[in-house]
């Protein structure tokens, strides 16, 4: 299934296929867990702050969809 | 030996005294609060003779511990009514570390109307009468002004017009390790009691000092604690040393939390053009610095030096809070704008926070259109200018409000919100309707991951926003910046680098108890100046309208909000 994934600037180093809001869409297989995609694409779990499925927090084992967009952050620090 | 300098105002009179043994565990804010709640009366006039603008470096302060550097400023507060603590970073608190000097008070107020500049240096303290043509300048002018006169290593505290007038949005500008005034105690208008005591600007010269306020121990053993805890610092906030605060820009839209058009929604169509990467851009294609440390030391460096279109410097240490307040709260796509209003504020020596809410306020009473770019730099004219609009909009979000018949003003205690909405950060909701300082989000921030809760939801964060306003408390007696973190590993390391500076086991309990005494004594402070539980409490509007695109609105229970402080 294909989904649509956005990363954070600061996790971009991670994946140079992905850029800062910039949509890049991903095959996964179906039923793949939020964690499963993480995995994918090369970021460390523990560099993970908050992951947004079609705008709504979720935690590491929610199972995806085809077509959904994920938003994935950094541990959020500052302000 | 550490002392206490007291500047009566009144007589202009100046005194030394050694530091009472029950201050020796504080610095910073414990230490500000601490006297304030000691020496001044809670139903005095916020700038009348009888409150005492306190001002305290922190209890780390002059040590090699990362970002120890940070001033604090203690009074009743003319914008809230109670208790207030502002820090800031720069390095004022490194020098009156460097001298021995634990805390400043200044007490009464002038009888003429003459200005004054305290002069601190080594063995020489001393009230001079300010220059006519000083008085009337902003920060800017006024640093240059007496770096040229006391010489270029100086740190400078100062108030610009808006202190000089006592408004309620005045800060204290200090200035940064480049010695531009870019870094300010901005919240709850202690500028304005600087103003009220006809003080212009405090110098202090470190020159030829050697003093110490904390005696470290065992020192080895505290350095290399720090070393170990720095090294984790450099990697763990990489993120805010690339892209400083506005990084925030992105995940605060994304949850439905960023403040637009006063408040009224929660997410911004451009944010894009205002976020960490079109603002580190910008700063790197016109030679700007994207990061920055704006106290020796600091191996965060989440500052930054912005420059305009030209490639010249406009102003530093742009952050998330007025990137978004100048920004998305009024409509404002435009960081030069933006930029424009900073260098403003820091100069006029204006609470961005306080300001950037005041202005949406305005827009949204019909002073001026939301998204016109050139109505916040008028708007900030005219407050520099003292002109009658000028006066109501410095005296901040609250009475720019009433003035314009607005009920949609983000405020609690009277003091404005910073860039989270609390509808969608219900845990940073918590902490500024129940912080005895009003809303301010340093105060204990509950960023989206904090203790593992979704920010949007009620569940479990009044408990979080109580273990964050403990943690924030020690943080800022410590005299260190937030960005450390505000977690328990922090405070696991304060454990260890105090038990290591005292001689004798410090634990985490005691860490912690501490923050908990402060937090009772500014608590008990507010109630004896009139403010309860009942004030601790979100304006109406966040309970009643659904913020879109999420539709949520305030749903944590008073009655949760009645136990945060129950510790």
């Amino acid at each position: 299934m294909k989904v649509t994934v956005k990363v954070h600037l600061i996790l971009t180093k991670y994946q140079i296929n992905l850029t800062n809001n910039q949509n890049t869409n991903i095959e996964l297989s179906e039923k793949s867990l939020v964690k499963d995609l993480i995995k994918s694409i090369n970021i460390p779990i523990e560099e993970i702050g908050m992951v947004l499925v079609n705008g709504t927090i979720v935690k590491n084992d929610h199972i995806l969809k085809e077509n959904d967009i994920i938003q994935i952050y950094p541990p959020i620090i500052g302000g | 030996m550490a002392k206490i300098i007291r500047v009566n105002m009144t007589d202009k009179t100046l005194s030394e005294h050694e530091v009472p043994s029950k201050y020796n565990m504080l610095g910073g804010r414990g230490l500000t609060s601490q006297i304030i709640l000691d020496e001044v009366d809670p139903t005095c006039h916020p700038l009348g003779e009888k409150n005492k603008l306190v001002i305290a470096p922190g209890l780390l302060a002059g040590t090699r511990v990362s970002t120890s550097g940070r001033i604090s400023i203690g009074a009743k507060s003319p914008l809230t009514g109670g208790i207030k603590e502002s820090n800031a970073g720069g390095t004022a608190a490194i020098k009156l570390a460097k001298l021995g000097i634990k805390s400043v008070i200044l007490e009464g107020k002038p009888k003429n109307d003459e200005w004054y500049i305290l002069k601190i240096a080594k063995d020489e303290i001393e009230l001079i009468n300010a220059e006519d043509d000083l008085v009337g300048l902003g920060n800017y002018d006024t640093a240059s002004r007496l770096k040229e006169k006391y010489g270029k290593k100086i740190a400078v505290m100062s108030i610009g017009q808006a202190g000089e007038f006592q408004m309620s949005a005045a800060s204290v500008a200090v200035l940064d390790q480049d010695g531009i005034p870019c870094r300010h105690c901005g919240r709850g208008g202690l500028g304005a009691v600087m103003g009220s005591k006809k003080l212009k600007a405090i110098v202090i010269d470190d020159n030829e000092a050697n003093e110490k306020l904390i005696d470290i121990q065992n020192e080895d053993a505290f350095n290399a604690i720090n070393r170990e805890w720095a090294k984790v610092l450099i990697v763990a906030k990489k993120g805010l040393t690339e892209f400083g605060t506005t990084a925030l820009v992105d995940p605060i839209n994304a949850i439905g939390g960023l403040p637009t058009k006063n408040f009224s929604k929660g997410s911004y169509e451009s944010a894009e053009k205002i976020n960490g990467r079109t603002l580190a851009e910008t700063i790197k294609s016109r030679g700007g610095k994207p990061s920055h440390a704006c106290q020796p030391g600091c191996v965060i460096r989440c500052s930054n030096v912005y420059h305009d279109k030209d490639g010249n410097y406009l102003t530093s240490s742009l952050e998330f809070e007025t990137v978004t307040l100048f920004g998305s709260n009024i409509e404002n796509d435009s960081l030069d704008v933006i930029a424009e209003c900073d260098r403003k504020c820091d100069d006029y020596g204006l609470d961005t926070i306080e300001m950037g809410n005041t202005i949406a306020v305005a827009m949204e009473g019909g002073l001026e259109q939301f998204g016109d770019k050139e109505a916040p730099l008028k708007l900030l004219d005219e407050v520099a200018k003292g002109s009658v609009i000028g006066r109501v909009l410095g005296q901040g979000a609250s009475v720019t409000g009433k003035v314009l018949g607005v009920e949609r003003v983000p405020a609690v205690k009277g003091q404005a919100m910073a860039a989270y909405d609390p509808r969608s950060l219900k845990g940073t909701g918590v902490t500024y309707a129940t912080s005895p300082m009003g809303a301010d989000h340093t105060a204990g921030n509950m960023l989206p991951g904090a203790f593992g809760l979704n920010p949007n939801l009620s569940d479990g964060q009044s408990e979080g926003s109580r273990k964050r306003q403990i943690m924030a408390t020690v943080i800022d007696t410590m005299g260190l910046c937030i960005f450390v973190g505000v977690d328990m590993p922090q405070m696991e390391y304060l454990s260890k680098l105090l038990t290591n500076a005292v001689g004798k086991e410090v634990s985490v309990d005691d860490i912690l108890d501490i923050g908990k005494e402060v937090l009772r004594n500014e608590i008990k402070f507010n109630k004896l100046a009139g403010l309860n539980e009942l004030h601790n409490r979100l304006p109406e509007f966040f309970k009643r309208e659904k913020l879109a695109p999420k539709e949520l609105v305030f749903d944590v229970k008073d009655i949760e909000l009645d136990m945060v402080h129950n510790f």
